[in-house]
């Protein structure tokens, strides 16, 4: 007997394991082993209910009854949580089996009490990490799907915006054209001959009028480009032809300024295939910044020539007026046409306000028409105050 | 003139109950503002169980009744068969506790209930949706959640472990029902 009680502490002691055995009142009438698992001593601990060292235990009577009454042979509990002084939490496994005199008769409950706290810190890091993770998940999967909505509700809008500015744009187009038609036929003289201040005024009038078809028709162009609907009308086209055609429009305006336009047209410069309407309006816009930023008195260039790729042209304006150090330009890359090399057309273009964007490509849609135009590549560099423009 | 008797002490109940739901509804933060009054931000995952104890006061025909509550904050697990039925035997009633934020934390409390009944068939039960603060628009039980409740015919609160927003509410309720379920001999 000696020996087996001997054998006992010794696994008490190699698995830091104690022991609680009580009377059939729940009451303690012996402990033991390595733990510190209540307050007091042996002694101390003696006649005291179960429940006041095991707080897990209270409540559960019921269960203790059915194992004192050996109906279930015994009742475990993995990873009961302690606190410790020193604000962490022990674990221990706790196991409560009849308690048996020497010829079987049930006379209380044995508590076996185990020290989990080593398999329990680590099972709750590993719990952690993956509850932590799963958490995340959901939270970026639930974030996914506001983006989702989000970005439909954001295209929606989008797209009355351009359905709006698609509509107005048409309905101021029509009374346009109605004025600018008597006003022709006012200044040539049809409805009576005119004085000198009459006419003067028409004119500035016609002007405006001219000016704000020429916003609508681009607010149309905006919208096309940004639907994707933008056709363009690609053929053999004499840029330079085009670029005279552009300056000599801007002849008046550049003079009023007293502005010096010129242009440079390299030799033997070969057609390249692009949309001459389109082309003739990303060159005015490239000019009429220029015309804007450049002083009064001050110099316009406007040059053809061929660019530094081999089977490209490049068209350029170079100004001193000021530069747009921050925005920087965008430049546009032309390749060549299936044909031959010299076929192509490489052009760099300033940046100026939303509309230009869209026409000359600084915006993801607006990219279009200049793509279109010119070919499938596009890169941005920087200007200095009063550089080149091109 | 007869000397004023001092009342007679209530009786006492001591009653297990289960707080049961998925990983991070907040359980363990529901019972620590419930006995402590306290919260913390910092989550940590329980493993195992952590037993704590509440007395609460409740009416009972007309008398003031003493329930000592003996919480048992269960770990949340994705599967009921992960938490044994070693820890919800014995038990008198149980808090199913799901997320606001997170209505998936919903799915698992119908598998937990009818584990619990499966041992006590008529254990008493409340549903605490918790984490109301975290509700971008405060206001009533979202449509999931009341229908939840209604499914599993339990009582619902919308809770703030945080704010302490219903959760004495909650608790006193399910120790009302706890006290209904007992009869006034056995106690315990």
């Amino acid at each position: 007997m000696a020996h087996s009680r001997r054998l006992a502490e010794i696994l008490m002691a190699e698995r830091c394991m104690s022991y609680v055995i009580t009377d059939p009142q729940f009451r303690i009438i012996r402990r033991g082993g390595q733990l510190n698992v209540g307050p007091g001593g042996d002694h101390a601990a003696r006649h005291t209910h179960l429940n006041q060292l095991f707080p897990e235990t209270a409540g559960l009577e019921g269960v203790l009854r059915t194992v004192l009454s050996g109906e279930l042979p015994r009742y475990r509990l993995d990873l009961v949580n302690r606190d410790t002084l020193d604000g962490g939490i022990s674990y221990l496994d706790l196991s409560i089996l009849p308690w048996r005199e020497a010829e079987g008769r049930i006379t209380g409950l044995v508590l076996l009490v185990e020290d989990a706290t080593h398999r329990g810190t680590r099972e709750q890091r590993i719990v952690q990490q993956h509850n932590e993770l799963h958490v995340l998940r959901d939270r970026l999967a639930r974030q996914n799907l506001e983006l989702s909505d989000a970005n439909a509700e954001l295209t929606r809008l989008d797209d009355l915006k351009s359905l709006f500015v698609s509509v107005a744009a048409h309905e101021l187009r029509s009374p346009l054209a109605s004025m600018l038609a008597y006003l022709e036929i006012l200044l040539e003289g049809d409805f009576g001959d005119l004085s000198g201040d009459q006419r003067d005024a028409l004119a500035v009038v016609q002007s405006s009028a001219d000016r704000l078809l020429t916003i609508t028709s681009n607010l149309l162009d905006v919208t096309r480009i940004e639907s994707g609907h933008l056709e363009l009308v690609l053929q053999p086209t004499d840029l330079a032809e085009v670029l005279h055609t552009v300056v000599a429009e801007f002849r008046m305006r550049v003079a009023a300024r007293a502005q010096r336009l010129t242009v440079i047209c390299g030799s033997g410069l070969p057609r390249v295939l692009c949309d001459p309407a389109r082309t003739h309006q990303i060159v005015t816009n490239l000019l009429d910044n220029a015309h804007k930023y450049t002083p009064d008195g001050g110099r316009i260039e406007i040059c053809l020539d061929h660019a530094p790729e081999d089977g490209f042209l490049r068209v350029s304006v170079t100004d001193n007026g000021i530069g747009h150090p921050l925005a920087g330009p965008t430049a546009v890359v032309h390749p060549v046409l299936p044909g031959g090399a010299g076929d192509g057309t490489w052009c760099e273009r300033r940046r100026s306000g939303p509309l230009y964007h869209a026409l000359a490509g600084r915006t993801p849609r607006g990219a279009h028409l200049v793509r279109e135009c010119t070919g499938q590549r596009q890169h941005v560099s920087r200007l200095a105050a009063g550089g080149r423009r091109r | 003139m007869p000397d004023a008797q001092p009342p007679p002490p209530p009786t006492a109940y001591s009653k297990k109950v289960c707080i049961l739901g998925d990983f991070a509804v907040g359980k363990t933060s529901l019972v620590r503002r419930f006995v402590y009054d306290r919260f913390d931000d910092k989550y940590i995952s329980t493993i195992g169980v952590k037993v704590s104890r509440k007395v609460v006061v409740v009416a009972q025909a007309g008398e003031l009744t003493e329930v000592v509550m003996l919480l048992w904050d269960l770990a949340g697990s994705e599967a009921f068969n992960q938490i044994r039925t070693s820890y919800l035997r014995g038990a008198a009633g149980a808090i199913l506790v799901c997320d606001l934020t997170r209505p998936e934390t919903l799915a698992c409390l119908s598998v937990y209930a009818d584990g619990l009944r499966s041992l006590a068939p008529d254990v008493p039960m409340v549903l605490a949706a918790n984490k109301r603060d975290l509700l971008p628009v405060p206001g009533g039980a979202p449509e999931w959640v009341a229908e939840a409740a209604d499914r599993l015919a339990v009582p619902l609160y919308l809770s703030s472990a945080r704010l302490g927003d219903e959760v004495e509410a909650l608790f006193r309720h399910l120790g009302q029902m706890l006290v209904g379920a007992t009869a006034p001999d056995d106690p315990g």
